[in-house]
């Protein structure tokens, strides 16, 4: 099921409404049922994956905790890790490997055998077996308590609002919230509506408003100017940032309404001045979790300089596999482990440029900063968008020979001119908005504080944009396929 | 705590109130300003009147749209001596045909007779029936909305319906010139054309399961018009395409149907229609229309009195 359709519209009410008016000892229980509902939306028995690894999961977890022999607790962990990363790698790189080898057997016109298997990808599988690694890898180290509720766990694993893409939440913050007795609360609920707001604003007006260009340019890189291509990838990292967090904001504001506290995914990222905020501000559930279970197992930064390095390059490598079978998320993924290797060997040797201390230069510092960072991740962006690693190159190459003359009346044409005016101003909205948010206040703390014709008046402006500027094609979510 | 609800509730009532308002507001304002559009634009409902009694209801999709535009519809209504009204439009296949015309009947119209003109495709193509953007050039009428919703138009469509009213080309349309013909000749035909316009109507393929429903919906068109005393009779125009895929199965489709139902069928598909008479190879011109109408459609008309 998707957000941003109308069954969503009609369930969520429904759960709301069915969670409260049942006694809390029943609400796990329905809670799952409604949350495996959701999934089984799209594909019923890809519902089976999910049971199958938390049934593993909760009795790896049992066992760890129960035994004393450190052995025992290893295979156990081994177990889990291998059924979760095992059901990940055949429905995800499977093809991909097979396809890669292939290719590397043909280049050496050797005979390969292995058959092509046609794999329907499971929505949402690496945000779910992420969640559910990161309960067993915790309750080893134990930072948290074996879960002896079955339901408690796999509600954990499933709950609807994050099952398909995120927050990749962690077991000790959500996990005891499962059982403590919520009550209804207005302010909660407007407080999550007015987050859905939000969310449904970045998806259907911003994000797949930029599609239409984005898909136009990159599904045929070599009819487009360099121009148009450099236009079309600064569209993609909004349409990126408003599709991704958009659906962050409308699963944190569904849980906030039932009484849950999910953890924010996004924090502005397009105003970071270095990579390293910028990976501070973006999927910040992902890069944590890498943090916390590969970062720092690796050694971290307590290692020798060039181990540093390693670390974080390999980090950041193994990110960009997570988010897709395809070469264009491995260079993705390295491309950013080298901006943060670099950053850091600059550091390290003491490389830092000052251009004076005053008001103004220090102004012009932010923006150039914050230009550059914006210039580096959207040449990311481009490998990552790209249908294939040929594509992205000659994107690269066409985007190299952009010039003024290429500036035509109507950029994309007259019959989508209206389109890009309109794409641009809500940008234009959108940047400013979270400029005042960044630098002045939270617009979910101060529009319950306005007087009560202007709080309405807000409300519904912001529905009527969603209503009037909205796409309701029933795009997905672009996480939903990682 | 339930007033608090109730509130909530009001908010969103009066946001689909104003969109409602707004919606209607900016969907008659280029009606307003140009005093009147006439019917040389794509929109249908801007010259739908209610309660008028025509002679023949035309219906159909791009091709049938051609019968108006220009000088054309002056020159069809004079050659046949009747008054009519063509429902055609462009991108469309049997169901918006069937909501167009259940929403001409609604109005309080009537037709004595209807000539339905079948393209072979639109009984095989969920893009142009179902996904169809026929409502985005037509003036906001939540009847028309209701109607559309109930035939199953995707919501994108429906949203765009209403949507598409707030935009500059809505606002800022003017009435085409009807004083001009369109004497557009395609020159030869081209086989790779040929395949690329195939390709292009068949967007979903030759689906059998599609055409099972399609045909369906055509019958029910039928009733429809034979429930308002109307003649039904479907007409195949010429075209340069060649045999058209699926063309065997929709054949056999009219034949039940004129059977059951008493329905007329004229196939003119391969009637020997030179390309000085289209604009391209399935469209005919201004030309071709006034030729199709004197030496065809009016014989139909006589003959069908």
């Amino acid at each position: 099921m998707l957000f941003n359709s109308i069954d969503y519209v009609i369930f969520l009410p429904i759960v709301v409404f069915l969670f409260f008016s049942l006694p809390h000892q029943y609400r796990r229980y329905f809670l799952l049922a409604a949350s495996y509902f959701f999934y089984m939306c799209w594909r019923p028995e890809y519902v089976l994956l999910i049971i199958y690894a938390t049934t593993i999961d909760y009795f790896c977890g049992i066992e760890i905790e129960k035994t004393q022999s450190k052995r025992r607790k290893k295979a156990f962990l081994a177990l889990s890790i291998v059924t979760n990363l095992g059901l990940l790698f055949y429905f995800k790189y499977f093809s991909f490997l097979n396809e890669s080898t292939r290719d590397v057997f043909q280049f050496f016109d050797w005979a390969y055998n292995m058959p092509v298997l046609h794999i329907l990808l499971p929505v949402g599988i690496s945000f779910h077996t992420f969640q559910s690694l990161s309960y067993t890898i915790d309750v080893y180290r134990g930072k948290a308590e074996a879960e002896k509720n079955y339901v408690t766990l796999a509600l954990f694993v499933a709950f609807f609002p994050q099952l398909v893409a995120g927050p990749i939440e962690r077991g000790p913050h959500l996990i005891p919230q499962f059982l403590e007795e919520k009550q209804f609360s207005y302010t909660r609920m407007t407080n999550g509506l007015r987050l859905m707001m939000w969310g449904f604003f970045k998806k259907v007006v911003v994000a797949d408003r930029a599609a239409v260009f984005v898909n136009l340019v990159y599904n045929d890189p070599n009819s487009y100017s360099g121009f148009q291509i450099i236009i079309a990838t600064i569209f993609f990292a909004f349409q990126i940032y408003c599709d991704f967090s958009g659906y962050s904001d409308i699963a944190v504001g569904s849980a906030r309404i039932m009484g849950y506290n999910m953890m924010y995914n996004f924090r502005r990222p397009y105003f970071a001045t270095t990579i390293k905020e910028f990976w501070a501000r973006w999927h910040i559930s992902l890069s944590t979790w890498f943090r916390d279970y590969l970062y720092i197992p690796l050694g971290g930064n307590r290692v020798s300089q060039p181990r540093r390095y390693f670390n974080l390059f390999i980090t950041f490598l193994v990110s960009g596999i997570w988010h897709g079978a395809n070469w264009t998320f491995v260079i993705w993924g390295a491309l950013h482990g080298f901006y943060l290797v670099f950053a850091n060997f600059l550091k390290d040797i003491g490389l830092t440029i000052r251009l004076g201390s005053s008001k103004v230069v220090n102004l012009l510092n932010y923006f150039l900063q914050l230009g550059i960072t914006f210039c580096l991740v959207c040449f990311g962006w481009l490998f990552f968008r790209a249908n294939n690693v040929s594509d992205a190159f000659t994107l690269i190459k066409r985007s190299l020979s952009a010039s003024k003359s290429q500036l035509g009346p109507y950029l994309f044409g007259a019959e989508l001119m209206e389109d890009l005016l309109v794409l641009l101003f809500f940008i234009a909205l959108l940047e400013t908005i979270q400029l005042l948010q960044e630098k002045v206040l939270s617009f979910n703390r101060w529009i319950p504080t306005l007087p009560t014709v202007l709080k309405w008046s807000v409300y519904i402006a912001g529905i009527l944009l969603i209503l009037i500027y909205g796409k309701f094609e029933k795009t997905q979510f672009i996480y939903f396929t990682f | 705590m339930i007033r608090k609800l109730l509130n909530l509730l009001l908010i969103f009532c009066v946001a689909i109130g104003i969109l409602l308002g707004l919606t209607f507001f900016f969907s008659y304002l280029p009606f307003w300003k140009n005093n009147k559009i006439a019917y040389q634009q794509p929109t249908k409902l801007f010259r739908l009147q209610q309660q008028e009694n025509y002679d023949v209801v035309i219906n159909g999709a791009s091709r049938v749209n051609l019968f108006s535009p220009y000088t054309n519809n002056d020159t069809i209504e004079k050659i046949l001596g009747r008054k009519i009204f063509n429902l055609g439009k462009i991108g469309v296949g049997v169901v918006p045909n069937k909501i167009l015309l259940q929403y001409f009947y609604d109005k309080g119209n009537k037709a004595k007779h209807l000539i339905q003109f079948i393209d072979i495709h639109s009984l095989y193509t969920y893009q142009i029936n179902e996904n169809s953007d026929f409502l985005a050039d037509e003036p906001f009428d939540s009847r028309l909305l209701v109607l559309a919703f109930r035939n199953g138009i995707t919501n994108a469509k429906l949203a765009h319906y209403y949507q598409n009213k707030f935009t500059f080309s809505w606002i800022n349309q003017k009435p085409t010139d009807s004083s001009s013909t369109d004497f557009r000749v395609v020159r030869e035909i081209d086989p790779e054309k040929v395949k690329k316009r195939i390709d292009n109507l068949y967007f979903d393929g030759v689906d059998t399961v599609a055409f099972r429903y399609y045909s369906k919906v055509l019958k029910e068109l039928v009733d429809i018009a034979q429930a308002n005393q109307t003649k039904v009779t479907f007409v195949l125009l010429p075209h340069h395409l060649g045999k058209l895929p699926g063309t065997d199965r929709v054949m056999a489709l009219l034949n039940e149907i004129k059977k059951e139902k008493g329905v007329e069928i004229y196939d003119y598909t391969n009637e020997p229609f030179g390309l000085e008479l289209f604009l391209d190879l399935d469209h005919l011109n201004s030309n071709g229309v006034t030729h199709f109408t004197a030496n065809y459609l009016k014989p139909i008309l006589e003959k069908e009195k």
